[in-house]
């Protein structure tokens, strides 16, 4: 029902600003990299893992009989266009996962602060200053190095990335609404705690919450790539556009095209999801409104 | 006057001992977490005597909360292990690695301000211009551009084609270069978004429309009103950056083979040299606690409404 409702504004939104090219743009732009990781084996002319090894360092667009490389190969004659639909799987996966895990957590830690006050805030508060203290980069390198790494390591790690945003937010918000006359009139009629924050408080921050998600998606995305690039995060024979562009680095002279498409795709990627964020907070948001920060 | 700024800074330095102590327990918690310390920190061709004389030398047969107690203890003394690498202490090595990123950050940090703020302020005075979008468009691109594809654009264009500026190493000021742009570029990005906002705030407010209306110039109205007002707002975004330019920094670090402490603990981790890797994460805690402290004494002594009226607003 929530999700329907948002639905519903954003198509009137949609009607009644006159909603720029840029962000159609984006919203195409990001439709297509969901459909491309829906439907990635179907999408893909041919395997990720696949070794054209006589066709190595093919250029964008080289035919060689009935095997058409549209974007290229790599050092390994692997079809550069198929790596990057399943690389755009993976990195969506993982950036979505690890949002999810980071919102529910971070979310059920500021109701909580939010709720009982006392020492379960201050402690909730003290670990968010302890995390906002940390580079998320450093922590998230410190915990692969401990507890070395697989999926599931990995998508806590970057889960790790803005936890302690939502907590801060969902705490303010979740503070000033305590104070809002509708809730003391709900509390009057005698709802109990747990009812008064989820049928009433929390279909009102609902709004300011998938725009910070929106706006921290990109940094995810970011940390994903980054550490896949690093040799830290996705392993080979798996494909993440960061270890693309990772592997691609070392042809850069004379394969420039096995790093700069991948590349290319998280910029657009990232660049359409911060664009979108912005517009949804201009016009969704209305305690962020204005604050522009 | 006297006391009030003493027990602000008491009230600082207090949380930033917090802070840190704060991530020393996160780290020791992981490191125990993480398995038997003796075999995770020792090299892993220790013989078991030897690996039992440590556990004993490091306590690990007595109670966790001792360990934990030792452990700080040993903080305090800079002990935090030995390299499994080139078994010298990791502290050493740390340290060594430091002055290197702090170039490359400060570096960083001058081009970031000297191009972003500029633009942002610009941006707020052509406010709605197509001058405005421009720099805009711009900077929104410092938020999504990837650290290591702009590297990697970088070496391509000016290393690879170009040969102008060499694309690995620290030997000379010509190393620094692409590194430095690498990092600041983004930053200036986000440092001119962000300035655009403070200055738009501030600019409408009514003491600026009041010192026009005396009839001070554009010039003076900009540094003597409007400029110690915006700067807070950036100064404490600037605190948050610190992170990303961290953060950042390990990547850049990496690509360039710039021998500074994020190239530092992405090897180590890459090569679970331990030891190092605490190491470089407290050094990078300590960093940003002290760059968080100092923006809380700057603001204290740049905000206005924090020097006159004497309450402190936070």
């Amino acid at each position: 029902m929530m999700a329907a409702q948002i639905g519903n504004r954003i198509a009137g939104a949609v009607r009644r600003f006159r909603v720029p090219w840029t962000i159609r743009l984006a919203g195409v732009w990001l439709l297509c990299m969901v459909i491309i990781s829906l439907f990635a084996p179907w999408i893909a002319p041919y395997s990720y893992a696949e070794q054209h090894l006589q066709f190595r360092f093919a250029l964008t667009g080289d035919s060689h009989g009935d095997l058409t490389f549209f974007l290229g190969t790599d050092h390994l004659g692997r079809d550069i266009l198929s790596r990057i639909i399943y690389a755009i799987r993976t990195s969506i996966f993982i950036a979505l996962a690890g949002t999810t895990v980071g919102a529910f957590v971070g979310v059920t830690l500021g109701f909580i602060a939010a709720r009982f006050r006392g020492f379960a805030d201050h402690a909730i508060m003290m670990a968010v200053d302890a995390q906002a203290s940390l580079p998320p980069l450093f922590l998230a390198l410190g915990f692969l190095a401990f507890f070395g790494n697989n999926i599931i390591i990995f998508i806590l790690v970057v889960s790790l990335d803005g936890w302690e945003r939502y907590t801060r937010l969902v705490r303010g918000l979740v503070k000033s609404e305590q104070q809002s006359d509708y809730i003391r009139a709900v509390e009057g009629l005698g709802a109990r705690p747990r009812r008064v924050l989820f049928a009433h408080i929390l279909p009102n921050i609902v709004a300011s919450l998938v725009v910070q998600v929106t706006l921290n998606f990109p940094s995810t995305i970011l940390l994903e790539t980054s550490l896949s690039f690093l040799g830290l995060g996705i392993q080979p024979p798996g494909t993440s556009l960061g270890l693309m562009l990772g592997e691609g680095r070392r042809y850069l002279l004379n394969a420039p095209w096995i790093a700069v498409y991948p590349g290319s795709v998280i910029l657009l990627t990232t660049l359409s999801i911060c664009l979108l964020g912005d517009w949804a907070r201009d016009h969704f948001d209305p305690t962020l409104n204005g604050s522009g920060s | 006057m006297i006391s009030r700024v003493s027990a602000f800074l008491g009230q600082r330095i207090f949380r930033s001992m917090i802070t840190l102590l704060i991530a020393v327990t996160i780290v020791f918690f992981l490191l125990r977490t993480a398995g038997d310390p003796a075999s995770i920190l020792l090299p892993p061709e220790t013989p078991g005597d030897v690996k039992d004389a440590y556990r004993t030398l490091w306590g690990l047969d007595r109670s966790l909360f001792e360990q934990y107690v030792d452990y700080l203890i040993a903080i305090i003394h800079g002990d935090l292990g030995i390299s499994f690498a080139d078994s010298r202490p990791a502290t050493t090595i740390v340290l060594q690695a430091l002055p290197k990123s702090l170039l490359l950050g400060g570096t960083a940090l001058s081009i970031g301000l000297c191009l972003g703020l500029p633009l942002g302020v610009f941006a707020a005075m052509k406010h709605n211009t197509l001058i405005d979008r421009a720099v805009m468009a711009v900077a929104i691109s410092g938020y999504a551009i990837p650290v290591f594809f702009l590297g990697i654009l970088l070496i391509l264009e000016f290393s690879l084609r170009l040969r102008w500026l060499p694309s690995a190493g620290s030997a000379t000021w010509a190393h620094l270069v692409l590194p430095a742009f690498t990092l600041g570029l983004p930053l200036s990005g986000r440092i001119a978004r962000f300035s655009r906002t403070a200055a738009l705030e501030v600019l409408g407010r009514p003491y600026i429309r009041t010192a026009k209306a005396k009839g001070l110039g554009q010039f003076m109205v900009l540094s003597r009103h409007a400029a110690p007002n915006a700067a807070v707002p950036v100064l404490m975004f600037l605190g948050i950056e610190i992170g990303s330019i961290l953060s950042g920094g390990a990547v850049t670090e990496s690509i360039f083979g710039w021998p500074g402490l994020g190239r530092l603990l992405v090897d180590s981790a890459y090569n679970r040299d331990l030891p190092v890797v605490q190491s470089a994460i407290l050094c990078a805690t300590l960093i940003m606690v002290l760059a968080n402290f100092f923006v809380d004494l700057m603001h204290f002594g740049i905000d206005p409404r924090l020097s006159i009226s004497g309450t402190t607003s936070k």
